[in-house]
């Protein structure tokens, strides 16, 4: 019987990677003994316990997963003494100068996360990561041999969510028009402000009636609040901020959407575009990191330096388009339907032979 | 050779955003969008997000103390030394004959900073916070303390509109 423990820098109730760990647990635990501990976990978290509370004792039987994300100097303390096999899951950790503007802290940490990646480059038994994006990444920086495998993703986990009562009579109230969704953390690469500009030219340069609906946790509350305070100076109409919300209040808004609509410019991955797919909204985003990989044809991928004007253009062809809008919702639903975790485990636990004691 | 469905995908999706570059360049041709209308609405963005990164919490005490450092008044302080002999004379000669007049605009001049100091120090110490009655000078700490607790006030709220939604459900 073999224990394997993932261990993740941090971990939240609604977060993607403590959700993707969550269902690659499910998997592990028809193995032996399986347990999720995070450096810092949020106090609402209950399933996740302290990094402290795992034993530093190596066992013959025992390995690690180590969720890379971001840069904790404890985590990795933990990790370089460790003398269990180590598998490494890379999910990307964003660069540190897109976050100079806003936070220093925050991006020496990133830098550090980058620097710490490397040097435990010799103490990874097996490297995987969830897109070929991260995979380039990590070839980056010496790592050899990764396995690109989008491991513990659910693209339908949300399906079976019930519609939220409160949010739809919201949503009829305030968001006049076709619902434009963005979903994902309020940190400054995801540039929420190009959203915001988009929806400007939309009602006041366009003339056409939209809504755009801004979800995620407010990792970054400034990023959000600079976004907020420019749609108040230009008056925009039908931007609503919702910040955190729960499982049924963002399955209710992925069952409204028209589009999803990203401007960010950098991604590992990006779960929140899999779960639009998997609801057969198209999306709009950028040619750049992994997101032409996770897209593929099933969405408008404008060129990498995209501004507003373009943004608001795809939504506009979309919206009047309705055979553009359901080929690309049949493709992304296909598409989606290829990240499904039942085929994924398998070929983990093949790699996993590779490691086990 | 028919081309594979992936490629007529890539083609079909190359022509959408064909179409959708030629709708912008006609939209700014025909005036809907004004010349560098997407370089105002960034600039506008980055004023935005300057006020935010200078908006920092003054060192309103430290600014009292060097108030008071720059509040002593004497004769002595008013500069009498002239290159020139005779000027520095004539300095020294005016600075004793009106030295009772210059004594008393600095005893006036001081008592003034003195009410200003009492009045100023009333002032800060109102400014105090008013949860837990102690001054935090670090840099944009009172507006992330709004933030966290314009959190906890939307999170009370989702929990009211929680409850109302489960009365309704019961009722």
């Amino acid at each position: 019987m073999t224990e394997i423990h993932q261990i993740l820098v941090g971990a939240g109730q609604t977060d993607a990677i403590t959700n993707m760990a969550r269902s690659l647990r499910q998997t592990l635990q028809t193995l032996g003994p399986s347990g999720i501990y995070a450096q810092h976990p949020a106090p609402d978290v209950i399933d996740v316990q302290h990094l402290n509370e795992l034993s530093r004792h190596h066992t013959a039987s025992r390995v690690l997963i180590f969720h890379a994300s971001g840069g904790d100097p404890e985590v990795f303390k933990f990790l370089k003494s460790s003398t269990d096999p180590i598998i490494l899951i890379f999910h990307n950790i964003a660069p540190s100068e897109l976050f100079e503007n806003f936070d220093s802290e925050r991006a020496a940490l990133l830098k550090r996360g980058w620097e710490e990646l490397a040097e435990l480059r010799p103490k990874i038994s097996l490297s995987i990561a969830d897109s070929k994006y991260n995979a380039s990444c990590l070839e980056e920086i010496g790592y050899r041999n990764v396995e690109v495998l989008p491991i513990g993703i659910t693209p339908n986990r949300l399906h079976s969510c019930k519609t939220d009562q409160t949010l739809e009579q919201l949503l009829k109230r305030e968001a006049p028009g076709p619902l434009l969704l963005y979903v994902g953390q309020a940190v400054p690469h995801k540039r929420p402000e190009v959203l915001v500009q988009m929806q400007y030219l939309l009602s006041h340069h366009i003339g056409r009636t939209t809504s755009l609906a801004l979800v995620g946790p407010p990792t970054m509350p400034q990023v959000n609040a600079v976004a907020l305070e420019q749609a108040r100076r230009l008056r925009v109409r039908g931007c609503l901020f919702l910040g955190q919300i729960n499982e049924n209040e963002l399955a209710t808004l992925y069952r409204k959407a028209s589009v999803f609509v990203t401007a960010s410019t950098h991604e590992g991955l990006c779960l929140p575009v899999i779960e639009a797919m998997s609801f057969g909204v198209p999306s709009v985003a950028r040619r750049t990191a992994a997101l032409p990989d996770t897209l593929k044809d099933a969405g408008i991928l404008l060129p990498e330096t995209a501004g507003p004007e373009l943004f608001a253009e795809a939504v506009g062809e979309l919206l009047d388009n309705p055979q553009l809008s359901t080929q690309l919702s049949n493709r992304g639903k296909r598409r989606a339907a290829t990240y499904s975790s039942t085929s994924t485990s398998e070929s983990f636990l093949s790699l996993l032979k590779q490691v086990s004691p | 050779m028919p081309p594979s469905p992936i490629e007529s995908n890539e083609d079909e999706t190359a022509a959408v955003l064909k179409q959708i570059k030629k709708r912008v360049a006609d939209r700014r041709s025909s005036g809907d969008y004004p010349p560098g209308l997407e370089d105002q609405l960034d600039r506008h963005y980055r004023q935005i997000l300057k006020g935010f990164d200078t908006e920092e919490t003054p060192d309103l005490h430290m600014a009292l103390q060097n108030l008071r450092a720059a509040s002593v008044f004497h004769p002595t302080q008013i500069e009498t030394w002239a290159k020139n002999p005779f000027k520095r004379f004539l300095h020294r000669v005016t600075a004793k004959l009106v030295i009772r007049q210059t004594r008393g605009v600095l005893n006036q001049i001081e008592q003034h900073a003195i009410a200003l100091d009492s009045l100023l120090n009333l002032i800060v110490d109102n400014m105090q916070d008013p949860v837990t009655g102690t001054h935090d000078h670090s840099p944009l700490s009172n507006k992330k303390d709004t933030e966290r607790r314009l959190s906890a006030v939307l999170d009370r709220l989702s929990l009211v509109e929680e409850n109302l939604r489960l009365n309704q459900t019961r009722d």
